[in-house]
């Protein structure tokens, strides 16, 4: 349990981080800029566009990554907790 | 306001109008067909289709229930109108799905498929039960009640019904397939339908998309030119926080809305039910990554979408028919059409059409499964009848409060009442977040603490957003010849979540904590960890 419990509360806090700290980053450059995301940057696009579309590719990364390592990481111990429990009966039950 | 009927761009008015009416007929017959293999059914099986949905199954669905007809049909006419304000909004809804990605796997393995259920994995007791169905309520009446107007009105607008009362009439034939919907098909029914919207819905935004760009020879930044020269909002199109005015008040308007969508709109009642319908944990956690992967396309479509409404049918145009720019996409649509045929119309119509039907559906049945569940067969101990009697009470909380909803929004029909789904919003992002994220994760949460955040959390909303413009003391307000408005901001998260923060963790310093003493942390933390009982 103290294993699931480290990686998962590894893992979360890295994902909402990274994710924050690239959204806020993209938000105070918003601000910091304003006239300036009018900024022609490449055929067309502008400052603007790459300042939004950047977090979310951070994000989708981040999604992706996320789930990879809850797989190889935390998925493992939870299977190992349940074969534990199954043995002594524990199951879902609505509530 | 300008009408369209449903064919307005096809010389042939017959086809799209029977397209449309046997998406109607479809539905409907698709749901007696639900309803009778649920005759049987019982409590896990109508609220979360028997916790057996796999990744494939639930993905889609997922990714349908978290978009709303208001969701669908604004962000085309903030994009066109308010330029690079409409994009970052458009990205803020990826964002509130993300956090619900982040919160599936916890949230599933609590194995509570309503608000109140969650909330008491770490603080039980009957009063925890009935403030998540007091919030549960809070959000999904106002916003069921917007989504009625609104598709009542799109389908009026659509159908070209311009007589006295047609939007109230179609506003009451929607309700009706609603209730139907919920009350027959439950968990199940409503799955299939949103899958089958967001199917419909990626199509129709996907052809119109091709249909743009390639209007533009697939130049994106000539796209981006035509649509900044069309919206004739100047530099402003461009910069950052100008959608509410250039004032300070204006722009911290802006970023409050922002943060409010961004954390707020994933986390409605409806889609916890959604999550508590996947297999397990993990299960959710990867139909939520699919999701999280499905809407970001459907997000980047919708943006297209709106750069199209300003460049091909013009700000001025758009804001002529509704000034919020709400009526962007039927205007697109009937524009791509060109005078041809009215396919795209059509389909769009029909995508439209079964977004509310599945959204407000969704919310019903997330009402029904709080009202039957939590306060009859929970906190009013009344479980003797067994899953059936509650099945059956479910059933009649769907017609109750599909009634309910029906009357106040032909009710309300006229009124500007789209404040309804802010304040819904705000709740969701200001109340139910920070509650649910408390719940899972700390441990020194506490009943008291939960209690202050959720009675608090919702008076702080209530009071900030009856004394907000959107309510008072504005042209476009609710009561638009009083004025008893003294908040300054429209959107009220910014304010109101801090406010439930504090309370949150100010009682539960204040309150006892029984908990530790009966080793209910550790349960709680097996259970929510690894979805265990006992450990």
């Amino acid at each position: 349990m103290e294993r699931l419990r480290t990686a998962s509360r590894r893992l979360r806090r890295r994902f909402v981080m990274v994710n924050t700290l690239s959204l806020s980053a993209s938000f105070l450059l918003d601000v910091v800029l304003d006239e300036k995301l009018a900024t022609g940057v490449a055929g067309g696009i502008t400052l603007g566009m790459v300042l939004l579309v950047c977090p979310v590719f951070v994000l989708l990364a981040s999604v992706v990554r996320y789930d990879l390592a809850c797989a190889s990481q935390c998925d493992p111990c939870v299977d190992e907790l349940r074969d534990a429990a199954s043995d002594f009966g524990a199951r879902g039950v609505w509530r | 306001m300008e009408r369209f009927a449903l064919a307005a761009g096809g010389e042939d008015l017959a086809s799209p109008v029977f397209g449309f009416l046997l998406v109607i007929c479809c539905a409907f017959f698709f749901c007696l067909i639900v309803g009778v293999r649920n005759a049987d059914d019982q409590t896990g099986d109508f609220f979360a289709a028997n916790r057996s949905l796999s990744v494939g199954r639930n993905t889609l669905p997922m990714a349908g229930d978290y978009i709303l007809v208001t969701a669908l049909l604004v962000p085309v006419g903030s994009v066109a109108l308010g330029g690079y304000d409409g994009m970052v909004m458009a990205m803020c809804s990826v964002v509130g799905l993300v956090v619900l990605y982040v919160l599936a796997e916890p949230l599933r393995n609590t194995g509570r498929f309503t608000l109140g259920g969650v909330l008491e994995s770490r603080a039980p007791g009957r009063a925890v039960r009935l403030s998540g169905a007091v919030v549960t309520l809070a959000v999904c009446a106002p916003l069921t009640v917007v989504q009625l107007t609104v598709a009542g009105d799109a389908t009026a607008y659509l159908l070209d019904l311009s007589g006295a009362g047609a939007a109230q009439v179609c506003t009451v034939m929607i309700g009706l397939l609603m209730i139907t919907f919920a009350a027959f098909g439950g968990m199940r029914g409503t799955t299939v339908l949103a899958a089958g919207k967001a199917v419909l819905l990626v199509a129709a935004f996907a052809g119109a998309s091709v249909i743009i760009v390639n209007r533009f020879d697939w130049d994106l930044g000539a796209l981006l030119a035509a649509a900044f020269e069309g919206s004739g909002r100047g530099e402003d199109y461009h910069g950052f926080a100008h959608l509410f005015g250039d004032s300070t008040t204006g722009r911290l308007d802006f970023i409050s809305v922002s943060l409010t969508v961004a954390i707020g709109s994933g986390m409605l009642p409806a889609m916890i039910m959604r999550i508590s319908a996947a297999r397990d944990g993990r299960t959710a956690r990867r139909s939520a990554r699919n999701a999280v992967l499905g809407y970001t396309l459907f997000a980047g479509l919708t943006i297209i979408l709106g750069l199209g409404a300003g460049a091909i049918v013009g700000g001025q145009t758009l804001a002529a028919d509704d000034p919020e720019g709400n009526s962007a996409l039927f205007l697109l649509s009937d524009a791509l059409a060109d005078g041809r045929d009215g396919a795209l119309f059509t389909l769009i119509s029909c995508a439209v059409f079964l977004t509310a039907l599945g959204g407000v559906s969704g919310l019903t049945l997330a009402v029904s499964a709080t009202l039957a569940h939590d306060v009859y067969a929970k906190a009013r101990r009344r479980h003797r009848g067994g899953d059936e009697r509650e099945v059956r009470v479910a059933r009649w909380a769907v017609l109750a409060f599909g009634v309910a909803s029906v009357v106040l929004a032909v009710l309300l029909h006229g009124w500007s009442i789209l404040f309804l789904a802010t304040y819904a919003i705000a709740v969701a992002s200001s109340v139910i977040l920070p509650a649910v994220v408390y719940s899972l994760f700390w441990k020194r949460f506490h009943r008291t603490g939960l209690l202050w955040m959720v009675y608090g959390g919702l008076a702080c909303c209530t009071v900030l957003q009856l004394s907000s413009p959107t309510v008072s003391g504005d042209p476009t307000a609710l009561f638009a010849d009083q004025d008893f408005q003294w908040f300054p901001l429209r959107h009220i998260g910014i304010v109101a979540l801090p406010v439930t923060l504090l309370l949150g963790w100010i009682g539960s310093r204040v309150g006892r904590r029984a908990s530790a003493e009966t080793g209910g942390d550790a349960k709680a933390e097996a259970r929510i960890l690894a979805g265990l009982d006992t450990v």
